[in-house]
């Protein structure tokens, strides 16, 4: 087995830089959300607050559909028409800076921190 | 290029194509869209050091299209072109180095597949905030890569005994 010096230098190398990358979200930015915004074809079109259960469907069953719960403060994706279905597996996120990502649908939900808003409108 | 120099190719194509089926078995929900184990990397990385760059370079464009028509959807293949033509640019900068031995550049490997996916991912839903899962990508991609890697070293004389025999 010829591992070379180098090897387990740029394993090491590279575990270091992905724990600093981790200690700097973890420090700086690792706060429980406040609301999470909804952003598709790079225009944001919703803003829910996550301290609110609700169902939050986006798009309608003849285009793009998904469906965006948020229930005990964390958000999730229930239903989505896409081929993938990615979005709906990815676990529920409530800390500042998760996404959950429908990509067929360019569509991102992310978690925000800031006032505690009442629900915006959402525009459409 | 001689026949048996084809068929080899061809059968290398096709244990990428198992492999490729193999990792669909094994869901990997992260996050990012498209985040794989990357365990065609080892058919990959095999020929590479089999054959040399240019085949390398062939059967993975190859594999990728088929793997994405066979396993995957259109989006699949965007993610797997810019995952596996990055990390094949650096498994290829680092072989020429000289300073790794199969199981470095198969670490390259798998941490720069997954870049090359984030980095698009990013791109294409133009959030920044995709960098949130910058840290376990990494981490998962330096582990497959060192498992390919031992993997990859392990078989690679047996597979230069088979060629020698066979062509």
């Amino acid at each position: 087995m010829k591992i070379k010096k180098n090897d387990i230098i740029i394993f090491i190398l590279i575990l270091f830089i992905a724990l600093l990358f981790f200690l700097y979200e973890f420090i700086f930015k690792s706060d429980e959300g406040a609301y999470v915004i909804v952003m598709q074809y790079d225009e944001q079109i919703g803003r829910y607050s996550l301290d609110r259960d609700g169902k939050y469907p986006i798009g309608d069953k003849d285009n793009a559909y998904n469906l965006l719960v948020i229930k005990d403060g964390s958000a999730y994706m229930e239903e989505a028409d896409c081929p993938d279905k990615l979005c709906v597996k990815q676990k529920k996120i409530h800390l500042k800076g998760e996404t959950i990502v429908c990509l067929p649908h360019e569509l991102v939900i992310q978690v925000e921190t800031g006032e505690r808003a009442e629900i915006d409108a959402v525009t459409n | 290029m001689n026949i048996r120099k084809l068929v080899n190719l061809g059968m290398l194509l096709a244990a990428a194509l198992l492999l490729g089926y193999v990792e669909t078995l094994i869901p990997v929900y992260l996050g990012v869209p498209g985040a794989k184990l990357g365990l065609t990397n080892l058919a990959i990385i095999l020929l590479l050091y089999m054959y040399g760059t240019k085949e390398g370079l062939a059967i993975n464009i190859m594999r990728i299209f088929l793997c994405g028509f066979l396993f995957g959807s259109m989006y699949s293949i965007l993610y797997s072109m810019a995952g596996g033509l990055f990390s094949y640019l650096f498994m290829v900068l680092g072989k020429k180095t000289g300073l790794f031995s199969m199981v470095g550049i198969s670490i390259i490997g798998g941490v720069t597949h997954n870049l090359g996916q984030l980095f698009v991912a990013m791109v294409v839903v133009r959030t920044v905030g995709l960098m949130y899962y910058l840290p376990l990508l990494l981490i998962v991609g330096c582990i497959t890569g060192l498992l390919i890697g031992v993997l990859g070293q392990t078989i690679s004389p047996h597979l230069n005994k088979w060629k020698e025999s066979n062509g």
